[in-house]
């Protein structure tokens, strides 16, 4: 059967309290929710990336596709998915990596188009889903919208967390919420015309078509995943069919936001986990029409992710430090630009994304960074790539206050990883004044500047909680 | 080949370390060159070859890129003048390849001229753009020298159970000494209590634990004891110049670098040691000019020299071993922390300021009856490690 094999879900740790978003615009007072904030460091495809990890991704000895799905791609011309393979800690890389953008029902259509692929070949195909959203700085608009990853890994497989066991697809235009290619920020328009002839209307109707299609009564269908526009839509939208929301579902909207196009995966993540064995989780895609996937759970989910990424966080403190992290305070400061090179990045590949450590093929020992001679033995040119590993223990670390940084502090360690390799990493998304030796540390991808007119990524560590 | 007693320091100069806002880089070369000349009483067509020590040429004014910069502002043209850069220890890496010219016989009188000029731009754009600014793209991004060092205090506050106490002893002491020293770029004392609350440089290292950002320059002349002797110059002799490097770029990525101390010191002064037949160095040592950037490195430094027995330099400092009334004074001119780190001319400042002290003229902060002085020059946090041992011909 094919279905999905594992899943990872990644929240940005920063939040920001929507009364402080209220303040800074002169409305104080209002709102007890929140949302997720990507860092600095952050973008759609460091986010998808952290996905895949969160699903375990770095355990596959092989993948035949990767599907990226994002509104906002870090590159217009040039592949996520072809980067966000490279990140693999295993050869060869999938080959067939493909981009799914530009409709908020992106990741729906990769998973419906991943599972025609599989059933045609039996492959298996992991799909992330991530977006970083901006809105109109000094507007409500970043109220209800968040930044946030989900992955699954879809296979034929025997054992499947849940079955795909139907889908359907409804394609409709209406200007809903959008941005021009050259827009930087989120255009909505008049939200009562967008709920009532948009979100509504294609749900609905998608809804009553994919019951007619599967020949299934409401009552078959035990959970319902919609990537709403809001806690009230959605609530409005389950109460006619007599279902209500799993609670951390409704966390998802008070405390991270709409996240995008990964918004749906998270709202049916969050149902899955929340069903038993057998029930059928129908998740309606809503975006340029909807999509309609129905799943079956079919096995316990050992670790359940949606609650602890929605406990893990750290406040912003204000308003002011979100336009920082987001790069939207202007500037006349003397910008330190970092050398960097197109070559370099092509050579090292698997230095750096895929963070492989060396091991010598004579005495066993394992390097990181990239060697010719061996650092213990000295043989030359006899090694292999290992994994570097995912967690680590500080062996000491610092907190720089002069290199540059939106959050005026650059932490960084040494850690003993899993591996044996001892690696250096800036830390990110940590409580920075906690750091100790002796703490256990995770990796997470990151970009680290944009010097040379592109983005160059790498990875950091994070104190774990 | 062992350098010992083959070769003489017969002339020494050194210009104000600080913010010489009102002078270049050539211009500071011109100083510490005229002095060192008119000490050793010579002329510049009697020096034969010539180093030049700058850690990072200024590529922008290409000053310190080759021997050229050197030629060009003393008028010294026709000899062998070799540019070395070696991190912060170019300044004592450039003395010791002169060293092997004069008692190879390659050269009769040898010149070294180490020069660094850091504040035409703010401190922040010198050595901080320059960690941002260069190395590779992302590997090792967002290491800096307070920061590197500062993993090491880090590390040894959790081993050795210390607070910050003993390292801000170590600012204290360099401070007040520096206050002695004309040509410190401080001059003025600090109190515990302001290096205990300065502004965080990098944890755990406030900003009085760090080595300023300085312009200055240094020159040494040498010549074989011989030629010294027969121009009857108060010459102090070289009993030991070693060098030892250890992994560079990247010793924070070493498994083995217990960040408690340096390898590529211990390797030095056990060189230098065996070169100088020295065997407890805390006794047959006088006093010593050590690597002071950070205060941490100080503290180690005592360790890896074998000051004292490993695990105790933060008592070293704390009991007064190294204090100018101690029995064996560190850094009585200030060291790095009050002098300055004019990076090139940093280790040339150091012999200067042994010979000075060994010359008996280190006024206000002359030390009684010394005859042997070390000095140690790190760079790189760690990499490369030189260490001289000095003494009176007499």
């Amino acid at each position: 059967m094919i279905g999905i094999e594992k899943y990872g879900v990644y929240l940005p740790v920063k939040r920001l309290k929507h009364s402080d978003i209220y303040a800074a615009i002169g409305l104080p007072g209002r709102g007890g929710g929140e949302r997720t904030v990507a860092s600095f460091d952050e973008d759609a495809l460091t986010m998808g990336v952290n996905g895949l990890y969160r699903a375990k991704i770095q355990e596959e000895s092989h993948l035949n596709g990767l599907f990226f799905a994002s509104t906002t791609n870090p590159y217009l011309e040039k592949s996520s998915a072809a980067l966000m393979a490279e990140t693999l800690p295993f050869e060869p890389k999938p080959d067939f990596t493909v981009d799914f953008s530009n409709s908020l029902r992106a990741c729906s259509n990769s998973v419906l188009l991943a599972g025609h692929t599989i059933a045609r070949t039996g492959r298996k195909i992991a799909i992330a889903a991530a977006d970083i959203r901006e809105t109109n700085p000094f507007t409500a608009d970043a109220v209800g919208i968040g930044d946030g990853a989900a992955a699954i890994v879809l296979a034929e497989c025997d054992q499947p967390v849940a079955e795909l066991k139907f889908e359907t697809t409804f394609s409709f235009e209406i200007l809903d919420t959008w941005r021009k290619s050259a827009d930087q920020f989120l255009r909505m328009t008049e939200p009562h015309f967008r709920f009532k002839y948009g979100f509504s209307d294609v749900v609905t109707k998608t809804f009553t078509n994919f019951l007619k299609s599967a020949g299934m009564t409401p009552d078959a269908v035990h959970h319902i995943a919609i990537n709403a526009p809001n806690a009230k839509m959605l609530l409005g939208m389950l109460k006619r069919v007599n279902l209500s929301p799993a609670p951390n579902t409704l966390r998802l909207y008070n405390e991270i936001g709409n996240t995008g196009v990964s918004f749906g995966l998270l709202n049916f993540l969050a149902e899955l986990e929340a069903a038993k064995i057998g029930e059928n989780i129908l998740w309606l895609d809503y975006g340029d029409g909807a999509n309609s996937l129905l799943f079956q759970k079919k096995a316990e989910i050992d670790v359940p992710q949606i609650e602890k990424a929605l406990n893990e966080k750290i406040y912003l403190n204000s308003y002011d430090q979100y336009l920082r992290l987001r790069n939207r305070v202007k500037t006349e400061e003397a910008v330190f630009e970092p050398f960097t090179s197109a070559v370099m990045n092509f050579r090292e590949k698997a230095q750096n994304y895929a963070l492989m450590a060396q091991q010598c093929k004579t005495c066993g020992d394992v390097i990181y960074p990239h060697e010719r001679i061996c650092k213990k033995c000295n043989t030359k040119d006899n090694f292999g790539l290992v994994p570097i590993g995912t967690e680590g223990k500080i062996f000491t670390f610092t907190r720089e206050y002069l290199f540059p940084s939106p959050e005026g502090v650059t932490a960084a360690a040494s850690a003993d990883m899993t591996s044996g390799v001892r690696l250096f990493l800036q830390i990110t998304d940590s409580d920075y004044d906690r750091i100790a030796v002796g703490q256990t540390v995770e990796r997470t991808f990151r970009k680290m500047h944009d010097a040379g007119g592109f983005h160059n990524y790498y990875w950091k560590f994070r104190v774990m909680g | 080949m062992s350098l010992k007693n083959k070769v003489a320091i017969i002339g020494v100069g050194c210009t104000k370390f600080g913010e010489n806002f009102d002078l270049d880089y050539k211009d500071m070369l011109v100083e510490s060159y005229t002095e060192a000349l008119e000490d050793a009483g010579i002329g510049p067509k009697e020096i034969d070859a010539a180093w030049l020590a700058t850690a990072f040429p200024d590529m922008a004014h290409y000053e310190g890129n080759s021997g050229s910069s050197l030629a060009d502002p003393l008028n010294l043209f026709g000899i062998p003048t070799t540019h070395v850069t070696n991190y912060c220890a170019t300044g004592m890496d450039a003395i010791r390849n002169a060293a092997m010219a004069v008692a190879s016989g390659n050269a009769r009188f040898a010149y070294i001229g180490g020069v660094e000029k850091m504040r035409d731009v703010p401190p922040r754009d010198s050595l901080i753009a320059q960690v941002v600014k260069t190395g590779h793209p992302v590997v090792g991004k967002g290491a800096t020298a307070p920061g590197m060092f500062a993993m090491l205090e880090t590390r040894y506050m959790a081993v050795r159970g210390v607070d910050r106490t003993p390292f801000a002893e170590i600012s204290v002491k360099n401070h007040y000494n520096g206050s002695l020293n004309p040509k410190a770029h401080f001059g003025r004392p600090v109190t515990i209590d302001a290096v205990l609350n300065a502004p965080m440089i990098a944890y755990p290292l406030g900003l009085y634990e760090c080595t300023p950002v300085s312009d200055g320059s240094a020159s040494v002349i040498i010549t074989t004891p011989e030629i010294a002797k027969s121009l009857k110059k108060d010459s102090i002799l070289i009993k030991a110049l070693t060098l030892s490097i250890d992994s560079g770029w990247n010793p924070q990525f070493d498994k083995s670098n217990q960040f408690l101390g340096f390898k590529s010191t211990q390797n030095a002064a056990g060189m230098a040691y065996k070169e100088a037949g020295i065997k407890n160095p805390h006794d047959e040592i006088d006093f010593a000019e050590v690597h002071d950037c950070f205060t941490i490195t100080e503290v180690v430094n005592y360790e890896d020299l074998q000051f004292c027995p490993r695990g105790e330099g933060w008592k070293f400092i704390h009991e007064g071993h190294s204090t100018r009334e101690g029995e064996l004074p560190v850094n009585v001119s200030g060291g790095l922390q009050s002098s300055g780190h004019p990076i090139g001319a940093t280790g040339v400042r150091m012999v200067y300021e042994l010979v000075t002290q060994l010359r008996g003229k280190a006024g206000k902060r002359q030390l009684e009856n010394v005859r042997v002085g070390l000095a140690h020059n790190l760079g790189g946090p760690g990499s490369v490690a030189s260490v001289a041992i000095l003494s009176r011909a007499d």
